[in-house]
């Protein structure tokens, strides 16, 4: 209950424990964390609007760098799209 | 004293996207609100007391004309703490604002008298807080219904009473805050030193001139957009419809882009000083 209060520090023998747990505790308390930030990630919440932001953002320089691949290189307009798949095709075929 | 002259007019304002929805001031912390950040100074050191006991300070890491990074880093991070931080924050930060405000007190030479724990000068720098992050969310956001504009207003209580001011020093409903409003502003007046203090700070005379340049044009149009008819007069700058309207329209076109950001754009930096804030207290690092 203590903990869920969030007074852990108050209680002495607890302390104690805290201060310098085992290695198998650590590891728990670690994943324990870890899932914690992991189900915060998952529960984030985004309207439609910060969606197609956050898309515009990323595909911004994604489709700039595309641009300029397609001016160093045979230009087609899909090349500023799929400019990632013909850099893997260009290195293989090197 | 009309709330026509304390307060900023806008008439053309971003329509209200979610009018049932819940609010508190921690969705005012985007980042554009820190562009009504020099315009809040003024506010803030309008009253001769503030003002006095700002220019005449002893503390030199805590001057903005000396170190105007820093003081930018714990203003924000003050903001930060106050309105998204926890209590333990709230409580680490006053400990350490608490010890460069007790240097801060008039001598026989001052002006006028000030102590840096006079609550209720701390109520007015609250205060002033509280009207900049309104004015700003409502201009990214759209104006509140009168149950939003009370949730707003009692969320933002932390602005004052993370330091001395108490609960009960704050008027108890948004439309009390607004009599107290009016009536505190009859107390602005900026003297000539002041004036000039202020006058480099909107010059940004403390940052490389190179850099300051460009960005003087812009600073000095939205201090002057996020002060009202009383500040502006008593800093004898000028005003007009056509710059109204411009600033208006600037700001229907900011809160449209800021519609599409996402939190971590918009707030990302307060959490990263909330962090910082964090970090600086586990590492026994100074805070202020």
């Amino acid at each position: 209950m203590l903990h869920h209060l969030g007074v852990r520090g108050q209680c002495p023998v607890d302390a104690q424990v805290s201060a310098n747990p085992p290695l198998a505790a650590r590891i728990a308390i670690n994943i324990i964390r870890m899932l914690s930030g992991l189900r915060s990630v998952l529960r984030f919440e985004m309207t439609i609007a910060e969606w197609i932001g956050t898309a515009v953002m990323l595909a911004a320089p994604y489709l700039v760098i595309g641009f300029f691949w397609s001016l160093t290189h045979n230009w087609h307009l899909g090349s500023i799209v799929l400019w990632p798949v013909l850099l893997v095709s260009a290195v293989c075929a090197a | 004293m009309t709330l026509a002259d304390s307060r900023i007019a806008i008439r053309r304002c971003t329509a209200r996207w979610d009018p049932d929805a819940q609010v508190t001031a921690a969705e005012a912390m985007d980042f554009w609100a820190f562009a009504a950040g020099a315009a809040n100074v003024v506010m803030q050191l309008s009253w001769p007391q503030v003002g006095y006991g700002v220019v005449e300070s002893t503390v030199d890491s805590g001057n903005l004309l000396k170190h105007p990074w820093k003081r930018a880093r714990t203003t924000f991070q003050y903001l930060a703490v106050a309105v998204l931080g926890r209590a333990e924050d709230r409580h680490e930060f006053r400990d350490a604002v608490n010890g460069s405000h007790r240097h801060v007190k008039s001598t026989a030479d001052s002006p006028v008298r000030y102590n840096a724990f006079d609550k209720e000068l701390q109520m007015w720098v609250a205060a002033c807080l509280f009207v900049g992050l309104e004015d700003t969310y409502q201009l990214l956001r759209g104006e509140m219904t009168p149950e939003q504009s009370e949730q707003f207003y009692r969320s933002a209580w932390t602005l004052g009473t993370t330091l001395q001011v108490t609960e009960d020093q704050w008027p108890p409903t948004r439309a009390d805050f607004d009599d107290y409003w009016a009536q505190a502003c009859q107390r602005v007046e900026i003297g000539e030193e002041v004036r000039r203090y202020l006058g480099d700070l909107l010059d940004l005379r403390m940052v490389n001139p190179v850099l300051a340049l460009p960005f003087r044009p812009l600073l000095r149009f939205l201090t002057v957009g996020f002060l009202a008819p009383v500040f502006r007069d008593a800093m004898g700058v000028r005003w007009n419809g056509f710059r109204q309207r411009q600033f208006e329209r600037l700001f229907l076109l900011v809160a449209f882009v800021n519609r599409f950001l996402p939190v971590f754009i918009r707030q990302g930096s307060s959490y990263i000083l909330l962090a910082d804030v964090r970090r600086r207290v586990r590492t026994h690092r100074a805070l202020v």
